[in-house]
């Protein structure tokens, strides 16, 4: 599925797959903003796997965030005029005097050559560290002290967007490309477990071992007659597109 | 249930409950034949009985209107409720649920009937509306569960390896002589199917519904013999809804034969409706195991034909959910909805181009989904449930015309067969059954069907494996 320019989607609520009591599609559910989504970077053991492929034909900002969250850098981006992916995450500042700390960590020699053929991303955190795949191959790690900034919690995962509503263009981080798959696994940080989930089809993922830590797992081709992306977890985040009025 | 239909429901009962407590129009309006060994019952629940050859000489309506279907009509005119019918009385006796003795009365086939049957005679013949035939037990299936009653096939395995080591007769040819219900070879002259094509004539003006079932359809003979006789009527019964079941894994020159004989019915509109029902259990080589004869691809390449050719066309699959059902469903299920996105179009009979009309195995219990218990997630259950009500449409699949191809999706009936299979799986684990004599026939089953077949379970099925091992 390609993401277009400025219009980005979300994971930020749970759903409700009740009957709707006052409309005849059962298709318009009800859903609330999940707390779990807000947090989900905040928890000490992850990973999330993105499967995606740019193309700079594509409308796209300068840099933009294949996924982000609004405020302060976060995220994966790519910067066009640097041809460079990097993970990018504020973490606390270690003193109350200190400031607030930016942690950069480039994918080396992942540049445009390789991700407009397609790339597999995962992003692991293990406690205070950052580590990168690409293709499930570590590809760098940053260490940090303390946790990520506490304004992350305030919105769920963008997609194709890092602060859509923003007055300033040059903070937005608009982008375009076509995602495949995404899916997050808490609790879990081992790379091949990763690559096991990836490959395996959404319909065999209840036979894994690993199926109750599986936050979300998105394949983009699976989308209902009201554009929602489905959720092949055991839960229920489905992906929408993000509102038209929180994007400038 | 809305409150207008709930309505009806309950005056339709007031209404039979008049005339008697167990009076039901389905008596009389609508039967089951089963040409192949010559019993009859009306309606389905009650099981089948025999037909005396006297009885249809004299008269071949007699395959509807026989002496033992009069007598519990007697029975129920004079305010009685014939034993035949438990299915309903247990309904009504154990719940506040309407029973299908009322369902039934209410249909369209029965209700405008209501008057005339009230005021017969229970010696008097009646002409069903709703009928459904067997003609021949013919067929190139034996589904794990079936028997030989409805498959040759059945017979030639019977035959050549007795009775399987489950304790319990499972299907034995035996016990079908002892109740004189061998299958009438197709070959062999039938003095029932005879007798159906003396009585047609005058049945075929007057049917509502028309089904014919098996053995499998269309390689029995009779078959295409009544839809060159649609095909031929200068005046066909225009309201009649046709349906025909067929595992559409026959020979491609009759599968080719079928779909020009429906395409002249259907672009002639001498039907109301023409609806194929099909079956498949679950998913590719799993459900090719439990029904020895598939061809898992060519029935969904059949099934796609059948849409494309003929726009009017409705598909229902019948779908077994048994014990080897849960591991495959979700992937047919997607399987089912692609279907109904790539045939979605606004002229067909009924408003999906394919349905999955999901029933749960009762008989053979040890091939029951049940069985599962203690080993199987109830997630299985969730997680088809979850992506059949995310892909869903309207609420009720004949209630309201769709308009375009992004209403469709799975209808709240479809998707409430399956919260049923749901419920009944948590209900077992909370009421604590025990299944496990129908394990252990299931495993001495699935040794003789390796032994017979040469399909290993686990093979299949690695899923299963620890379940066979005991192993969790």
């Amino acid at each position: 599925m390609i993401i277009n320019y400025k219009q980005p989607y979300w994971v930020k609520y749970e759903w409700d797959l009740s009957d709707h009591k006052d409309d005849q599609y059962v298709t318009n559910f009800n859903k609330i903003e999940s707390e779990k989504i807000k947090n989900l970077f905040h928890q000490d053991r992850y990973s999330m796997t993105i499967d995606f492929k740019l193309d700079l034909n594509l409308e796209s900002d300068n840099i933009f965030c294949i996924f982000g969250k609004p405020g302060k850098n976060f995220g994966l981006t790519y910067n066009k005029q640097a041809d460079t992916l990097a993970l990018e995450v504020w973490t606390k500042g270690v003193t109350k005097v200190a400031g607030d700390q930016f942690n950069y960590l480039a994918f080396q020699g992942v540049g445009y050559n390789e991700l407009k053929n397609g790339s597999v991303i995962t992003v692991v955190r293990d406690y205070e560290e950052f580590i990168i795949y690409n293709d499930f191959e570590k590809c760098g790690s940053i260490e940090f002290d303390k946790n990520l900034i506490d304004d992350y919690r305030d919105e769920g995962l963008l997609l194709g967007t890092g602060n859509p509503g923003t007055l300033v263009p040059e903070h937005r981080y608009n982008g375009s490309y076509e995602i495949n798959s995404l899916f997050f696994v808490e609790d879990i940080i081992d790379i091949d477990i990763s690559k096991k989930i990836y490959n395996t089809p959404t319909e065999k993922l209840i036979e894994l071992d690993e199926y109750k830590n599986i936050i979300f797992n998105y394949d983009f081709n699976t989308i209902n007659n009201q554009g929602i992306i489905y959720d092949n977890s055991s839960n229920n985040f489905f992906v929408e597109k993000i509102p038209t009025e929180f994007i400038q | 249930m809305s409150e207008v239909i709930g309505n009806n429901f309950k005056e339709i009962k007031k209404k039979l409950d008049k005339v008697g407590c167990g009076f039901c129009l389905a008596k009389w309006t609508q039967v089951t034949m089963h040409l192949n060994d010559g019993t009859t019952h009306s309606c389905h629940h009650p099981a089948p009985h025999k037909i005396g050859l006297r009885e249809i000489q004299k008269d071949p309506t007699s395959l509807h209107n026989s002496i033992t279907k009069k007598k519990e009509r007697k029975e129920m005119l004079e305010g009685g409720r014939p034993d035949a019918c438990s299915y309903c009385w247990n309904i009504e006796d154990n719940s506040d649920s309407f029973s299908d003795r009322v369902y039934k009365s209410e249909e369209e086939w029965s209700k405008p009937y209501f008057d005339e049957i009230k005021n017969l005679k229970w010696r008097d013949n009646f002409t069903p509306k709703y009928v459904e035939v067997a003609f021949s037990n013919t067929c190139n299936f034996k589904c794990a569960y079936c028997g030989p009653s409805y498959s040759s096939k059945w017979v030639e395995e019977m035959k050549e390896h007795g009775e399987f080591s489950t304790g319990d007769g499972f299907n034995s040819l035996e016990e079908l002589k002892r109740q004189d219900m061998v299958p009438i070879p197709q070959r062999e002259e039938n003095p029932y199917v005879e007798a159906f094509w003396k009585w047609w004539p005058e049945l075929y003006q007057e049917l509502d519904t028309f089904r014919i079932t098996g053995g499998e359809p269309l390689l029995a003979k009779d078959t295409f013999k009544v839809l060159d006789y649609i095909i031929e009527q200068e005046e066909p019964n225009r309201n009649l809804k046709l349906s025909i079941n067929s595992n559409l894994c026959i020979e491609d020159k009759l599968f080719d034969k079928f779909l020009e004989k429906a395409r002249k019915i259907i672009d002639e509109g001498r039907v109301k409706e023409f609806i194929v029902y099909t079956s498949v259990d679950t998913y590719g080589k799993q459900a090719e195991y439990v029904r020895t004869g598939l061809d898992f691809e060519k029935l969904f390449k059949n099934i796609d034909t059948l849409l494309t050719e003929l726009p009017k066309l409705t598909v229902v699959i019948m779908s077994t959910f048994n014990l080897f059902s849960p591991f495959g469903y979700e992937k047919l299920v997607k399987k089912v909805y692609d279907f109904k996105l790539k045939h979605f179009n606004t002229e067909r009979y009924w408003n999906s181009p394919l349905i999955l009309d999901t029933s749960y195995l009762r008989y053979p219990s040890f091939l029951s989904f049940r069985i599962l218990k203690g080993y199987l997630n109830v997630e299985y259950f969730e997680r088809i449930e979850k992506y059949m009500k995310f892909f869903s449409t309207y609420r009720s699949l004949n209630s309201y015309k769709m308009e375009n191809t992004t209403d469709t999706g799975f209808s709240l009936k479809e998707i409430e067969k399956i919260t049923r299979i749901k419920d009944i799986f948590l209900k077992d684990i909370e009421n604590n059954e025990d299944f496990s004599k129908s394990k252990e026939k299931f495993l001495n089953y699935t040794k003789d069907y390796q032994k017979r077949r040469n399909l290993d379970c686990v093979e299949y099925f690695p899923e299963l494996k620890k379940f066979i091992n005991n192993d969790y």
